[in-house]
């Protein structure tokens, strides 16, 4: 042996001293034996403290915020090795291997972590002992979340990833690396089984639907008659060929005092997409055009489909322009409908919870696997919570319909909850520690439906959080890997087969005007064909809804009005008139239910707007709008103004109509006319 | 052979500069000349060779450092992120935040490590000498890997060729686009290729097989596409110098190959720019263009002299007919007429390529970024009205209120309505926008258009603070640390922020940062939603919210005159004199004085709000004089300009009738 090996050699044997010294060196050693208590907890972050965790997570790493020049953590059960680890700069690293059979030994019982910092004189303390309750239960080993910026106009920087809970890894999904300019938005699995997905995207370069289905993934283009945009949040049946989804038009706002994002839904419906004829059903009791319908979730046994419904108080394709006046005061009922697999039929909508009873707004309404509780978000309106900060997880039992605030909510957003597959734990996205980002928490429920104190998502770098600037949101559950790869979704994206979904039957509005059958009216049975041909044709409504008023069907006729004027170009000829007919009906129907002042307010203003001389028809519904608002003094001054104008018209009869509205104003009564 | 030349070639060049330049006596020639003389009467030939190089390649680095610092100042890239050349190209460096995650970024894609290394050393730019620096020794690391390549593969005079790349890379340095990545790149591709050439000069041919395609692949994860250079330089040469087809055939199926096996079973592809620009499409008029120019010129090269080579041994006859053809010429001259033309286009691109327009938009954006309001307002003048973007009116009008003169200057520059801020999200592209709504008062517009910033230009330091500033300013200092923690990550700023951390543990309601007190002070009380607002709508509130936000006052004002709406001016004056206590004429600024006038002037339109008094005679007659000349001129507005051009010509007058400002164009 010459003498270069003989010194690599000594070299070698030295190196493997080394490292012999560092990895079986015995249990305990460097954990002081003298030291000073100091009667407190330590203060951790993330606060792991009196947490309940699953067996299979990954190790909890935190770091010590307390003064010190070096940091021993010493974690402990009833059985199995304890693990010791040393820090200089309070970064405690549980090692994955020893973390994970501690965890196992443990299953059930409680385990101590032990922590102590060296002051600056040398001396050991001692701070009271964290308590880490092991659940007896597992949780499932992936989730898959969202990514993204705080800001998400331009789908820079946002993604969709899976992540092992039992280890740090995280794959991503779809990220934006892979397709710029693109929006990932929500994912769905049936069951949290990850063989079936859909994952929605939208950008510049096209939106649609990707359906990973036996290995394979394709697109979907959810655009059909019901609705122009694309579908927004989902659920699958449990049998996996039929998904139910909501289809909204959302806009973003912004305050300038407070919370400064609002997410408002313009409009939106659900329907049922079958996976294997492509086509959508939209019945009109989940797709009501005099409702909002939003965030289905179907039963665990797929006999019910929960969703949460507010009444549409506005009319027109106003997005992007304003807010309806209303906004504040558009607040979500929990409902569901029954629903058969075999026909693919619905039943009609059972509130389960008023917004009213509830004080609130409900929304993401999801159902334990147990089928026994649901969860849900209340908060003040609309169905965004994530920008609203007193919005807060709710558990209801289905069977009593008792509603009671989950323990783990915080004075910060609470939302996007999701369950695992054995009912024993929730993940949900929440503002808690600064209010602005989202952090993913998780919370033990136990059999009696409590929740216990949620720790937040595991990083491996115990400093993470305190530099990450991306929020975490859309947590879903899964038993297994997704088993597709970023590549396979980001090109699938760009050249994957792609099917076109069709509505299946008439369009809701058509089903809302004629719910009887029309073959003894040969006009009303001309205007159904029409329709049923042409949903998008706002004319055909139009002369529909004009149809049903001349006929006293104000219910119909609202509705095609409405329809009408949603479809209708600003230069159409029939808007104003259709503006002005729904203003007036809304103003003046003797049925409550029918009647909507502001609305009508809005309508009329709208349909006044015609240049300096306005028809004298137009201000007399003005007129009556005002009185419906009890806005009287306006009322009286229009209403002369109708006269004048109707006068110089020479329009004699509605001068007579509008003499004697007048007289209804003077005596501050509103209009009410059949 | 390769290499065959190598060894004598400075030399040669040495003496033929001495033939050459011996008829002159004076310049860089004679020094040149006396250079050579001493050095080939002192040493061996090939050491005074060897040090003539060395003194024309540190001499040229000195002169390229001295031009980077003086003429390009890499520093104003550092503050140009946002900034957008004609063609659509982006300024600016790349971010760099310390910590595991950034990198991991980095490190879980091919290419990332070089791009990783590249972003680390780009911070330099933000120092004065340390940018140039840091640019000069790229260049001279590139020049390096080339020299290696060039002898290599059997150029003759590789030095000399070499400074091909170089100036290729000057010429990026001087459209102030800075590839450190692909310097590093191409460098670190290039010195591989040398590495595979000498070793596989050695082996067998199945050893070089093995070698060409391991080499692609590590240089495929450390630097990305720019692998394909490495793999282009070796398969060329395999291909016609070596005719070794089976080692060719490796390298290129690994080219061709590799990317995709990467890509679909390891799913490490690289960043999506890197697959729209560099890889797919090289060829395009991309708005990387400069950067590609840097791997055409070496391919070209490359291909050059592998034909030579190719040519050398399949028709002999080739090289005996140039033979012939040069054998009349002298080898010292033709050396030296080389020198000399390489070392006068090396100099010539370094100091002809500037693009001196791109610097003045840059310089103002850098006085701007560095709040250098005075001087920002100096270097305006005469910079031309077409290349005011938004961002830069936002900027003036920011200059324009830092330094007292938006009562008095504002039309001295072009102006549009909307030129004060950008709200929503057309302001995520104004960089000036989200600082001058904080400095308003107008907190949530500023944190939106701060949070779509960062979502589209990344974690930039200035916009990280003044995100924790936002956030200290709504009382939410948790979420501000957060910000701040990045920050510290910073190579530059962290130091701030950990000075304003620790600011922040000592008194966690403001951090004593005066900028925060005053966002405070100036917050709207009543909400709203910001859509629904109009910009003068915005600044009326904040009026409201506190009478002596001074900035919202001088605001509203200009915004009052720039849309031309001098009714509403003195509707608001009340308030306005109050602030700036104009009671006498000489107190209130001229073009407020016009607005007033003219609000009073016109027909059908009501006494102004301020006492008649107030406004200088002289202002009077000024606006009496502009509405003749518009009555005058009534059917012909350019005449009008022209006309109010010449007599008032950064009047509101001006503007308030031709919507002009600014030099006559």
């Amino acid at each position: 042996m010459n003498k270069r090996r003989k010194y690599l050699l000594a070299a070698g044997l030295l190196l493997l001293a080394a490292l012999g010294t560092v990895l079986l060196r015995p249990d305990g050693a460097d954990v002081p034996t003298e030291f000073i208590s100091v009667g407190r907890l330590a203060v951790v972050q993330p606060d792991y403290h009196d947490c309940v965790i699953p067996p299979n997570i990954a190790p909890l790493r935190f770091v010590v915020h307390e003064p010190g020049s070096r940091y021993v953590a010493r974690l402990c059960g009833a059985a199995g090795q304890p693990v010791v680890v040393r820090s200089d700069d309070g970064a405690v690293y549980w090692p994955v291997k020893q973390w994970h059979n501690l965890l196992r030994a443990n299953r059930g019982t409680t385990l101590q972590v032990e922590l102590y910092a060296r002051a600056e004189d040398g001396q050991w303390q001692r701070f009271d002992d964290l308590a880490l309750h092991v659940a007896p239960e597992d949780i499932d080993p992936y989730v898959v979340y969202r990514r993204i910026r705080p800001a998400h106009n331009y789908y820079t920087q946002m993604g969709t990833y899976q992540r092992d809970l039992s280890t740090y890894v995280e794959t991503p999904l779809l990220s934006s690396d892979a397709h710029s300019g693109r929006c990932a938005n929500c994912h769905t699995f049936p069951a949290r089984k990850p063989e079936l997905m859909v994952l929605h995207y939208r950008g510049q370069q096209g939106n649609g639907m990707l359906l990973l289905r036996d290995g394979e993934i394709s697109r979907v283009d959810t655009r059909t008659a019901l609705f122009p945009g694309w579908g927004g949040y989902s659920s699958w049946h449990p049998d996996g060929q039929v998904l139910a989804m909501s289809f909204n038009r959302l806009a973003l706002f912004h305050h300038e005092v407070g919370e400064s994002r609002e997410v408002f839904d313009y409009d939106s419906d659900l329907g049922l997409y079958d996976m294997e004829t492509g086509q959508l059903t939209a019945p009109l009791q989940i797709a009501h055009p005099n409702w909002l319908e939003t965030f289905p979730w179907f039963a665990p046994d797929g006999k019910y489909l929960y969703f949460v419904r507010a009444p549409k108080r506005w009319t027109g394709n106003i997005r992007g322009k304003l807010m309806p006046p209303v906004w504040q005061e558009v607040q979500y009922d929990l409902v569901r409908v029954a629903y058969d697999r075999q026909d693919n039929q619905v039943g009609e909508p059972e509130t389960l919870l008023a917004a009213a009873r509830a004080g609130g707004s409900v929304s993401h309404p999801r159902v334990s696997p147990d089928g026994r509780v649901l969860s849900f978000c209340l908060h003040r309106w609309g169905s965004f919570p994530p920008f609203q900060p007193q919005c807060d997880l709710y558990f209801m039992d289905l069977d009593t319909r008792r509603f009671w605030p989950v323990e783990c909510n915080s004075p910060q957003t609470d939302s996007y909850h999701s369950w695992s597959s054995n009912g024993r734990w929730i993940i949900f996205a929440s503002k808690r520690d600064d209010g602005l980002f989202t952090r993913l928490y998780i919370s033990y429920i136990d059999q009696q439906y409590r929740a216990h104190k949620p720790l937040v998502l595991p990083q491996e770098d115990p400093r993470y959080y305190e530099h990450n600037l991306r929020l975490f949101n859309a947590p879903e559950f899964l038993v297994r890997r997704v088993p597709a790869r970023e590549r396979a979704f980001s090109r699938a994206l760009v050249n994957a087969r792609k099917q076109q979904a069709t509505l299946a039957g008439p369009h809701p509005v058509v089903q809302a005007l004629f719910p009887e059958p029309t073959a003894n009216d040969a006009l009303l049975r001309s205007y159904y064909e029409q329709l049923l041909a042409e949903p998008d044709n706002g004319e055909f409504y139009f002369r529909a809804a004009r149809e049903f008023h001349a006929r006293g069907q104000h219910q119909q006729a609202a509705i095609a009005y409405r329809r009408a004027i949603e479809l209708a170009a600003e230069d159409q000829p029939w808007r104003l008139e259709a503006l002005e007919r729904l203003a007036w009906i809304l103003a003046t129907h003797p049925s409550q239910e029918l009647r909507d002042g502001r609305q009508a307010l809005l309508m009329a203003q709208m349909a006044c707007q015609t240049g300096p001389r306005v028809p004298a028809e137009n201000l007399s519904t003005l007129a009556a709008a005002y009185a419906e608002c009890g806005q009287f003094a306006d009322a009286i001054k229009m209403a002369r103004r109708a006269e004048r104008e109707a006068l110089a018209a020479g329009q004699m009869e509605l001068v007579r109509r509008i003499r004697r509205q007048l007289e209804c104003y003077l005596s501050e009564q509103p209009l009410r006319e059949p | 052979m390769p290499g065959e030349h190598l060894c004598g070639g400075g030399h040669t060049a040495a003496r033929g500069l001495l033939d050459c330049a011996r008829g002159r006596t004076s310049g860089l020639s004679t020094l040149l000349v006396q250079s050579a003389t001493s050095i080939t009467h002192i040493c061996p030939p090939q050491i005074a060779s060897t040090i003539f190089r060395a003194i024309i390649l540190a001499l040229l680095a000195a002169g390229l450092y001295w031009h980077l610092r003086v003429n390009v100042h890499p520093q104003l890239v550092y503050y140009a992120d946002g900034i957008t050349t004609a063609s659509g190209r982006a300024v600016g460096i790349p971010v760099f935040v310390r910590g595991t995650e950034f990198r991991a970024g980095f490190f879980r894609r091919p290419g990332g490590p070089v791009e990783y290394c590249a972003a680390a050393i780009a911070q330099l730019c933000y120092y004065p000498c340390a940018g140039p620096a840091m640019l000069t020794a790229c260049v001279v690391l590139l020049y390096g890997a080339s020299v290696f390549l060039f002898r290599g593969i059997g150029f003759t005079n590789g030095w000399l060729w070499a400074l091909a790349p170089w100036s290729a890379l000057v010429w990026n340095y001087n459209r102030y686009v800075l590839p450190i990545d692909s310097a590093l790149a191409i460098a670190s591709n290039l010195l591989f290729g040398c590495a595979y050439l000498l070793l596989a000069g050695s082996s067998s041919r199945a050893v070089a097989a093995l070698l060409l395609p391991s080499a692609i692949l590590v240089s495929y994860l450390l630097t990305g596409p720019a692998a394909m250079l490495l793999a282009g330089t070796c398969v060329l040469w395999e291909l016609f110098a070596r005719r070794s087809y089976l080692v060719a055939g490796a390298g290129l199926a690994t080219a061709i190959f590799l990317p995709a096996l990467c890509g679909w079973w390891l799913q490490l592809v690289p960043t999506w720019n890197y697959r729209e620009q560099k890889a797919i499409c090289p060829w395009l008029p991309a708005a990387n263009a400069p950067q590609l120019a840097l791997y055409g010129v070496l391919l070209g090269m490359v291909l050059v002299r592998c034909c030579v080579a190719a040519a050398a041994r399949w028709y002999p006859w080739t090289t005996e007919h140039a033979g012939r053809r040069l054998a009349g010429l002298s080898r010292a001259g033709c050396h030296a007429a080389a020198v000399c033309l390489m070392l006068t286009a090396s100099v010539a691109i370094a100091l002809g390529t500037l693009d001196r327009q791109l610097r003045w938009t840059l310089q103002l954006n850098y006085l701007a970024r560095t709040e250098q309001w005075a001087e920002l307002l100096e270097r305006l003048e005469g910079y031309p009205a077409e290349l005011y973007t938004a961002s830069l009116s936002c900027d003036v009008c920011r200059a324009l209120y830092e330094t007292g003169r938006l009562g008095s200057d504002l039309f001295r520059y072009p102006q549009q309505p909307d030129a004060l801020f950008q709200r929503g999200q057309k302001g995520a592209f104004v960089r000036g926008s989200g600082d001058v709504l904080f400095l308003l008062g107008c907190v949530n517009e500023a944190e939106h258009v701060a949070h779509e910033y960062l979502e589209v230009h990344g974690e930039r330091p200035e916009i990280l603070r003044l995100l924790a500033r936002i956030h200290l300013s709504k009382g939410n200092a948790t979420a501000a640390r957060v910000f701040l923690n990045v920050l510290r990550n910073d190579l530059i700023h962290g130091d701030w922020a950990d000075a304003y951390l620790q600011r922040l543990a000592a008194n966690p309601a403001d951090a004593e940062d005066p900028l925060v007190r005053a966002a405070r002070a100036n917050m709207p009380l009543h909400d709203r939603l910001a859509e629904q607002a109009t910009a003068e709508d915005v600044l009326a509130a904040l009026l409201e919210s506190n009478p002596a936000n001074r900035m919202a006052a001088e605001y509203l004002v200009a915004h009052c005159l720039l849309t031309r709406q001098p009714d509403k001016l003195a509707q608001y004056f009340q308030r306005f004199q109050q602030l700036r206590s104009c009671t006498q004429p000489e107190a209130l600024p001229p073009l407020w004085a016009e607005a007033l006038v003219w609000s009073s002037y016109r027909p059908a339109r009501g006494q102004p709000v301020g006492p008649a008094e107030m406004v200088h005679p002289r202002i009077v007659q000024q606006v009496h004089e502009a509405a003749q000349l518009a009555r005058q001129y009534s059917h012909d507005r350019e005449a009008l300009d022209a006309e109010l051009a010449q007599r008032f010509p950064y009047s509101f007058s001006r503007y308030l009738l031709t919507g002009r400002s600014g030099a006559q164009q």
